[in-house]
């Protein structure tokens, strides 16, 4: 039943570890021989040997969803890390050992749980999700001192400004609305009137909501109904039916993983037939709304795997392919790039004579200068650059896009920064 | 308003009618065998993905994939009755119910795990050999797959009630169901009647899951809360033998809670269910007393 392309079951076994257990990287991949690896030293600047920490045991901590309703993005971000610890060994630095945890997908006791073991382990550097598993893991970053990144919600808009914790991804949804509100004055301008549903994720959806109001009504738009549904709920029938009722030109669906593809399923057949955003893409959800995916119009981060925007985007893209035989999705990318954010700074305190395993001097590293060659941006023959906001903790830019879903792929419409800028029509 | 209420009633039915067969499946197992048989969740979860394999990978037609999910389920049933719960039972331990109840647990637990673990690349199943469309009646939608769900669990619910009624083994079950020492007096073997049992729950809980799963998907935890409903009907129903009876409290349910809509936002409409349960146990003292007298140790007695 396993298929070909995705984590072997001997490897996910190990990666699942009873669920604590810490494995060292599981069996690790090798670069391929006839890949470009140690090309990518051109495209991210200078490796300097002597602080490369070639050879060093680094236990990297990563708690991913990596079972249950949201598996899937557990599978492809562990793949993204496992990828880069590969070619980050190749590249002459340290061998990682990847400790997994698994939050289950937002569920926060896990995510507790797991900062506990990874802060007592102890490891001085983990990439989480789920905006730090909805924020239940954030006290515990703080507590152990354990520099964090979470490419898969970013900081949210209720973890930002916390000690340790950052997001290399935008906020979803909230970065990606001026954007989306931009497409659509411009685009779709019979839209008067929008529905919004989102997942209920504690005191947090407030903020959410409100920002959706705000970003919306000051683009001369009217937000209806705001519906909230449960993580992990599968039957969508009298949701969409409130929706229904409150006859929107337009919906914004802010729910992710599989359940996306839930609604998505049962919206196409319940009459509304009215364009909807989401601010997600998984190909689990996709395989699960079939045909109902055609049509969906996408906004979030974008990275062009088709059309890699720089020489080490293609290297990864290509090697990716190689290792799994699917082509990778942002959230791989964002996690193979966080790896190698991981790498940068152990250089950089190893260059101070400091001592890398400590969260401390890592969080230090970071703040004296918190940007990164990045798999975004950048041009065949640089890469692109990652930065972040000492302020808020999130990434200063991210490029992101309006797309629409139409024979299995995702077809740019629009470009856009955080907050809507440099918006312009594909 | 109207139109709203109208939908809201359309899926009141239709979840009803889920909660209805799932209802009956679970009463029929709890009300004669005494099993608080909560690794249902397993033979409702296993029975939709094996129907997902048999459409989409084996290439069988939809019916042909439902029937084979649903009978995997039954014959898990009967398996873990004869193999886990029988030989617990047969202890005769003050625990008895205890024991079984924890087993099963460990089962439905393990169960999902394994299933998680066999699809672990996917995840979720879909069965695609039924092509479920929209249909708008006037201002009401539902699909194809609702009128399936429908016809088909309401058949089933009213033969289930026709086999009780009218045919040697259901006079066994309702016989067993009275008193199972008795009943082996006048010829009837409790332990064979437990396995039909188990082959009946199992077989009718594995249709509403292929269902179900049609109308979203297969996926490991998908059993956990249709044990939740199946439970609060039985439990409402008075673990009633007579199918029909519990299907319509499965109905009356549904209709309730799509009707709590009108008022409360989506998210909370599961706390109505809890409030009629609770409302239930408050109000009626007596039948609670006597549903747990029902749970009381039994053996499968053998002659």
């Amino acid at each position: 039943m396993i298929r070909q392309g995705n984590l072997d079951r001997k490897t996910m076994l190990q990666l699942l570890g009873a669920g604590s257990a810490a494995v060292a990287g599981g069996a690790p991949l090798l670069a391929s021989a006839d890949s470009d690896v140690s090309q990518i030293a051109k495209y991210i600047g200078p490796i300097d040997e002597a602080h490369a920490a070639k050879g060093l045991a680094y236990d990297l901590g990563a708690t991913l969803p990596l079972t249950g309703y949201a598996a899937y993005y557990g599978q492809v971000m562990s793949q993204g890390m496992k990828l880069a610890a590969s070619h980050i060994a190749a590249l002459g630095g340290p061998n990682l050992n990847i400790i997994y945890k698994d939050d289950k997908g937002g569920d926060p006791q896990a995510g507790v749980t797991a900062a506990r073991e990874l802060g007592l382990a102890p490891v001085g550097a983990m990439l989480a999700s789920y905006v730090a598993d909805l924020g239940a893991m954030v006290p515990g970053i703080a507590q152990y001192k354990i520099f964090t990144l979470d490419g898969g919600g970013g900081v949210g808009v209720f973890e930002q400004s916390k000690p340790y914790f950052y997001g290399s991804i935008a906020i979803t949804p909230n970065d990606a609305l001026p954007g989306v509100a931009k497409y659509i004055r411009e685009k779709l301008p019979s839209v008067k009137r929008i529905s919004s549903v989102g997942w209920d994720i504690g005191p947090a959806t407030q903020l959410v909501t409100n920002q959706i109001k705000s970003t919306f009504s000051g683009s001369g738009l009217t937000i209806g109904a705001i519906e909230l549904t449960k993580i992990g709920q599968t039957d969508y029938a009298n949701t969409i039916q409130k929706v229904k009722e409150d006859k929107p030109d337009l919906v914004i669906l802010s729910i992710y993983g599989d359940d996306t593809g839930y609604f998505i399923k049962q919206y196409a057949t319940s009459g509304i037939n009215k364009p909807l955003f989401i601010f997600t893409h998984t190909a689990g959800a996709a395989k699960i709304a079939g045909p109902a995916y055609d049509g969906v119009y996408l906004a979030f981060d974008f990275f062009d795997a088709q059309n890699p925007p720089n020489g080490w985007a293609k290297i990864f893209v290509d090697e990716y392919q190689k290792a799994y035989n699917v082509a990778p999705d942002y959230y791989a990318a964002n996690y193979y790039e966080d790896t190698f954010v991981i790498w940068d700074l152990i250089r950089r305190v190893l260059a101070k004579g400091g001592n890398p395993k400590d969260g401390e001097q890592l969080d230090k590293a970071f703040r004296l200068q918190p940007w990164f060659p990045s798999l975004y941006g950048g041009s065949p023959g640089k890469a692109g650059t990652l930065s972040f906001d000492l302020e808020t903790h999130d990434v200063k830019r991210r490029q992101m896009t309006v797309s629409v879903w139409k024979n299995q792929k995702a077809r740019p419409l629009a470009y856009f920064n955080i907050n809507g800028a440099d918006f312009r029509i594909a | 308003m109207l139109d709203n209420v109208l939908q809201l009633t359309v899926n009141g039915l239709i979840n009803g009618t889920s909660y209805a067969l799932l209802g009956v499946a679970f009463s029929l197992i709890l009300g004669v065998t005494g099993r608080f048989h909560v690794a249902f969740t397993f033979t409702y979860t296993i029975s939709a993905y094996l129907a997902a394999v048999a459409g989409e990978r084996a290439g069988l037609p939809f019916w042909a994939a439902l029937l084979v999910g649903a009978a995997v389920g039954a014959v898990f049933g009967v398996l873990m009755e004869r193999f886990i719960y029988r030989p617990l039972a047969a202890r005769g331990s003050a625990n008895t119910l205890l024991m079984i109840f924890v087993a099963s647990l460990g089962l439905s637990i393990i169960g999902r795990n394994v299933i998680g673990l066999i699809w672990l690349s996917t995840t979720s199943e879909q069965i695609n050999s039924f092509t479920n469309a929209g249909i708008n009646v006037g201002p009401l939608n539902f699909t194809t797959i609702d009128v399936v769900n429908v016809v088909v669990t309401w058949t089933l619910i009213i033969a289930t009630s026709v086999l009780l009624s009218n045919t040697k083994l259901g006079r066994s079950i309702r016989a067993v169901r009275v008193n199972p020492e008795m009943s082996l007096v006048v010829g009837i073997d409790p332990g064979r009647v437990f396995l039909a049992v188990f082959a009946i729950g199992s077989f009718l809980g594995g249709v509403g899951a292929v269902l179900t799963a049609t109308k979203t998907s297969a996926v490991p935890d998908m059993g956990f809360n249709p044990l939740f409903y199946a439970f609060v009907v039985a439990f409402l129903s008075g673990l009633d033998t007579r199918p029909v009876r519990v299907g319509l409290v499965g109905l009356g349910l549904g209709l309730v809670e799509s009707w709590s809509e009108i008022w409360l936002p989506t998210i909370w409409t599961s706390l109505v269910v809890f409030a009629i349960l609770f409302v239930y146990v408050a109000l009626r003292p007596v039948q609670f007393r006597l549903l747990f007298h029902r749970f009381a140790p039994r053996r499968a007695v053998k002659a």
